[in-house]
């Protein structure tokens, strides 16, 4: 069942204005109905426009998330597997799956993390794809309950995730651990000590 | 669950982040179950990707036939060159771009991964697809219009083309 | 989220490995059990459908079955 697990904010790109969000945990007909109905079209068209293969790739990376669908309904039942989702004016602006996965960092291998295994942005809030692109912070927001859930587990903060080569940049940038090429998944893994985690949800 | 960060400090971070939004995680969701696609894949030798060659050139021409289209106007309409097109449906030797593939799978709405593994882009095919496509290309009829039987071979083809990028 | 409440019966040796275990893999007692319940259901769901679950020497490559049904 679809919770609201908390208040939170975007930031409107335009006004640099606060706009309220809030964060669910489980996902329900409306995001689905969002991600269909609003997400896609405008990431087809976006396709149409796109300047290089890395762009395509990371549009059809996010597109083909239509699987997710599948795996959000089965998460349900699976323990340790859960889907959040970022509403801000009514609307799905974010979402993200996760589950639980084990550490590589020599500190903590070996040790349960919260392992996110999907996570994306509306097309209108990225800028490479949206010259009027509208709202920033769904990632930070997301990472976020990520962390929150980790500690919540008795983790202590730590989380991991494949990055798309396009935002690899962000990871490095906001405190993620570059960890290594994973050849499996053909994308970089990133990890987030329980320090790192602490200091990104602190204020 | 409580969620660890606050209104203020989500505002001042927000703003001092980097200006794109981030994605995580990879197109194919699924884990694969690495065991199964072992046994059933192999590395293409190449009378495999001749026959693949011609299952996929038989393909791209019926659904091009099935919605009524020349070569050129299918060229107009999935933004693709004629040449290639034409290459595509006739010379089984012809290496098809990456690109061509891609926008023939958007516009006929075919798998990717399974279009890809017919045109020989990546290095191996699986058993059962290699199988499934060169049993289709054998029923087909060099012909110039589709019989109500190629085209209800071809809509049973297409769906498990669908359906294995799924498993 | 609602929480209900379980109280949970457990001998000496079964309640000091619980100890041992949540301080070796550094959580508390009750993420320990509940993490041993993930594990469960992943397993169970793997047996229930067909597949089978082994556990590997790295040196010899000798696999054993770890649960069965």
């Amino acid at each position: 069942m679809k919770e609201l697990l908390g208040d939170a904010i975007l930031l409107e790109r335009r006004t640099r204005a606060d706009a309220p969000a809030q964060v669910f945990r489980t996902l329900d007909q409306k995001n689905f109905g969002d991600f269909e109905t609003l997400w896609r079209p405008m990431l087809k068209e976006a396709r149409r426009r796109v300047a290089s293969w890395d762009e395509a790739a990371q549009i059809d990376a996010q597109d083909s998330h239509w699987e997710w669908v599948e795996k959000a309904v089965e998460a349900e039942r699976i323990m340790g597997r859960d889907t959040y989702a970022v509403e801000c004016a009514g609307v799905t602006q974010g979402l993200m799956l996760v589950d639980v996965g084990f550490g590589r960092l020599p500190g903590q291998r070996g040790k349960e993390l919260v392992y996110i295994e999907l996570l994306a942005t509306a097309p209108w809030n990225r800028p490479k794809l949206a010259p009027d692109a509208r709202y920033k912070g769904v990632g930070r927001v997301l990472v976020g309950t990520a962390i929150s859930l980790s500690v919540d587990l008795g983790f202590g903060g730590c989380i991991g995730l494949h990055s798309l080569a396009q935002s690899e940049d962000w990871y490095r940038a906001v405190g993620f651990t570059d960890v290594e090429f994973d050849n499996a998944k053909d994308m970089r893994y990133f990890e987030m000590t329980n320090a790192d985690a602490l200091a990104f949800v602190s204020d | 669950m409580k969620l660890l960060f606050t209104i203020d400090g989500l505002r001042r971070k927000i703003a001092a982040d980097p200006e794109d939004e981030p994605t995580a995680g990879g197109p194919k969701g699924r884990p694969v179950d690495h065991a199964l696609a072992a046994e059933n894949t192999a590395v293409i030798g190449e009378n495999k990707l001749v026959q693949l060659r011609v299952a996929l050139g038989v393909l791209v021409r019926q659904l091009r036939l099935k919605e009524g289209l020349s070569i050129a106007q299918l060229s107009e309409r999935a933004q693709v060159s004629e040449d290639e097109l034409r290459q595509v449906e006739h010379d089984p030797h012809y290496t098809a771009r990456a690109r061509l593939i891609y926008q023939l799978s958007e516009y006929f709405r075919v798998s990717l991964t399974t279009l890809s593994q017919m045109s020989g882009t990546t290095h191996s095919i699986n058993r059962v697809l290699y199988n499934a496509a060169v049993r289709y290309a054998a029923h087909s009829d060099d012909v110039s219009g589709l019989t109500n039987e190629e085209r209800e071979a071809l809509d049973t083809f297409v769906a498990m083309l669908n359906e294995r990028s799924r498993a | 989220m609602d929480r209900r409440q379980m109280t949970l019966m457990l001998s000496d040796k079964e309640m000091s490995l619980l100890d041992e275990l949540a301080e070796r893999r550094g959580m508390s007692k009750t993420a320990l059990v509940r993490q041993a319940l993930r594990l469960y259901q992943s397993v169970t769901e793997r047996l229930e459908s067909g597949e089978k679950v082994f556990v590997e020497r790295p040196s010899t490559k000798e696999k054993t079955e770890l649960m069965v049904l």
